[in-house]
């Protein structure tokens, strides 16, 4: 069976969220579908509903922000389907779900895709010791799980979440063994002025920073991960200075540091396989977290019908997603025929200001995230690329220089993207190295996104059937209505 | 090409698995759901109702949870469905650790054992 709504959106983050409940109080039947058993997306990740709440603990905002977020979804006329995996989406729009070992398909004339970010997590020899996580995981650890992704572990990376991950493991008791920022002291300087422009989140960043220098935590600017030592699990984590473009100065002195756990991110890249699937256009912008689809100010996109909110579309943070989505939300009520012109400029206008102000933190923000193209240099061959596949450095070199020139080249000559996580963990990797020889990551491109998005299994799709399901489905119809004639002709040309 | 043939000279490994609490769970915050037992490649794991397969294995300090296709021990990454890292095994179906609630007796085995 398929269901036909108005309006499909796709990701039940602060973006999905807010566009589908805008939306459906312009009247448009809207299904809102994703993945997590609880809306609200990474940043608003609910506590399981299995616990309670003790009164003694201190107030988390973002899980406050997260269930007004969820109230308003409870109280809209939207139906909401968790749990559900989007494996395919084809033009006109026609997305496939699986849950539960069930597959649903939706169909309708517009949709909004909210598919947030991944984590960037550049190589380095060691990254796939167990116990190397990403830091937007750790923070999922840390606020949904209630759990400490390593009492002393050593957080490097870039951007503010190191600090974040940082303060709230020294709050629930631990004590990071060191800081390694692939930024200097002076980029946080510098972007002071931009950042005020959110002053509560300016505060809670300067209150992180204080209780790290009262914990006496070392953090080292400029600083990026030169080798991870142990055998089934993390050990030691060696970290080696980096020139201004992040070229590790492998000849200066490294500096040691014994953790239970290396917690390591370099910014966020928007997930676009939905939006590369159906052929949208996209742009290469380093600034706001790498390729984004082409959108105009009321989040459309290049394919008439599909629009694109949220992190997706470019780094920008919570707030500025959840009004994007909005705009989004508005614009499909507006080209559905919902709402008039008049009503959807009153509303835009309402917002727009807002919204601008909310993007130029969350902008600054996406800025001290940008890659460093120098952190690959110098990679030791053996260093893996692609982890499902197990593909190392030496092999993606070896195929650039036997000629491959772009990341499908790369892909359909070494595997490397073609495991389970389609390329999610190392296309990014890949395109920076094969950027760096063909000139720019443009040429460079990305990996053809192709179904399933997500593994799922091939008995969920097509289920158990017996030859009598078959014969008395609308294909063995046909099919018996053509067979005999062909059958005849068949006899004949036998006589 | 030969872009394979540096895959077969790599030595095949067996994946070790230590059994401690490390205490890594946050106390005081959340009252945590039912205390629940589950197994992991034989070894019994005492978790609370509402954590992941994931979650509860790195609280037991079990942090392997695949072998890689070159036969390396693999843990969690992205804790968030996309890196397909902690792929497990229920009851011969491939499930992520990660996006998987604990239930009382789930026998959970490794991905990429060769048994």
């Amino acid at each position: 069976m398929t269901h036909k709504p108005d309006l499909i959106v796709i990701g039940a983050g602060p973006a999905g969220i807010s566009a589908a409940i805008t939306a459906s109080q312009h009247g448009l039947k809207v299904v809102l579908i994703d993945d997590a058993p609880i809306a609200g997306g990474q940043i608003y990740r609910a506590i399981p509903k299995e616990w309670a709440l003790n009164t003694s603990g201190p107030a988390d905002p973002d899980l406050d922000d997260g269930n007004s977020l969820r109230d308003l979804l409870s109280k809209s006329n939207v139906m909401h389907l968790p749990n559900h995996v989007v494996w395919a989406v084809a033009p006109g729009f026609e997305v496939r779900a699986v849950s539960d070992l069930k597959e649903i398909k939706l169909s309708a004339k517009k949709l909004i895709v909210c598919s947030g970010v991944t984590e960037r997590i550049m190589p380095f020899p060691g990254w796939t010791i167990p116990g190397v996580i990403g830091l937007a995981a750790s923070t999922n650890l840390l606020k949904s799980q209630q759990i400490l992704p390593g009492r002393e572990p050593v957080i490097a990376g870039s951007g503010p979440l190191l600090y974040a991950v940082a303060n709230a493991i020294i709050v629930a008791g631990g004590k990071p063994a060191a800081i390694a920022d692939l930024g200097s002291f002076f980029d946080w300087v510098v972007s002071i002025p931009k950042l005020l422009s959110a002053p509560a989140l300016f505060l809670r960043g300067l209150i992180w920073r204080s209780r790290i220098f009262k914990a006496r935590v070392p953090v080292l600017y400029n600083h990026h991960v030169a080798k991870v030592h142990g055998d089934n699990r993390v050990e030691m984590v060696d970290l080696t200075p980096i020139s201004l473009n992040g070229t590790p100065l492998l000849k200066k002195k490294k500096k040691k540091f014994r953790a239970d756990a290396l917690i390591v991110g370099h910014g966020l890249i928007p997930s676009l396989e939905i939006t590369r699937l159906l052929k949208a256009k996209h742009l290469y912008s380093s600034e706001r977290g790498g390729w984004i689809p082409e959108i105009d100010t009321f989040q459309r996109s290049s394919v008439t019908g599909l629009y694109v909110a949220g992190d997706c579309c470019g780094i920008s943070g919570a707030r500025a997603a959840a009004l994007s989505g909005t705009v989004a939300g508005l614009s499909a009520s507006l080209d559905s025929n919902s709402i008039s012109e008049n009503i959807f400029q009153v509303l835009y206008k309402s917002i727009k200001s807002k919204k601008n102000r909310a993007e130029r933190f969350g902008k600054q923000m996406g800025k001290l995230m940008t890659i460093r193209p120098g952190v690959l240099k110098g990679l030791p061959p053996d260093t893996i690329i692609c982890r499902c596949e197990d593909i190392t450095y030496g092999q993606i070199m070896e195929s650039i220089n036997a000629g491959a020139a772009d990341c499908n080249e790369i892909k359909a000559w070494t595997r490397a993207g073609m495991g389970p996580c389609q390329g999610r963990s190392c296309g990014e990797t890949i395109a920076e190295i094969v950027s760096h020889h063909v000139g720019d990551r443009g040429k460079a491109g990305f990996f053809t996104a192709r179904v399933p998005l997500r593994p799922c299994s091939i008995d969920t799709l097509a289920p158990i059937c017996t030859y009598d399901d078959i014969w008395s489905s609308d294909v063995a119809k046909v099919a018996t209505a053509i067979l005999p004639a062909e059958n005849t002709k068949y006899e004949d040309r036998q006589k | 090409m030969q872009s394979h043939l540096p895959l077969l000279a790599l030595p095949q490994r067996e994946c070790k698995l230590l059994e401690t609490d490390g205490k890594l769970r946050i106390g005081d915050k959340y009252q945590r759901g039912k205390e629940v037992e589950f197994v992991f490649n034989g070894i019994n794991v005492k978790a609370y109702e509402g954590e992941t397969i994931a979650v509860a294995l790195l609280a037991a300090n079990i942090l392997s949870t695949k072998l890689s296709v070159r036969g390396y021990p693999r843990g969690p990454v992205c804790l968030m469905g996309s890196c397909q890292e902690c792929a497990v095994r229920i009851g011969g179906r491939k499930v992520l650790a990660c996006q998987t609630k604990v239930e009382q007796s789930l026998e959970v085995k490794i991905d990429g054992l060769k048994t």
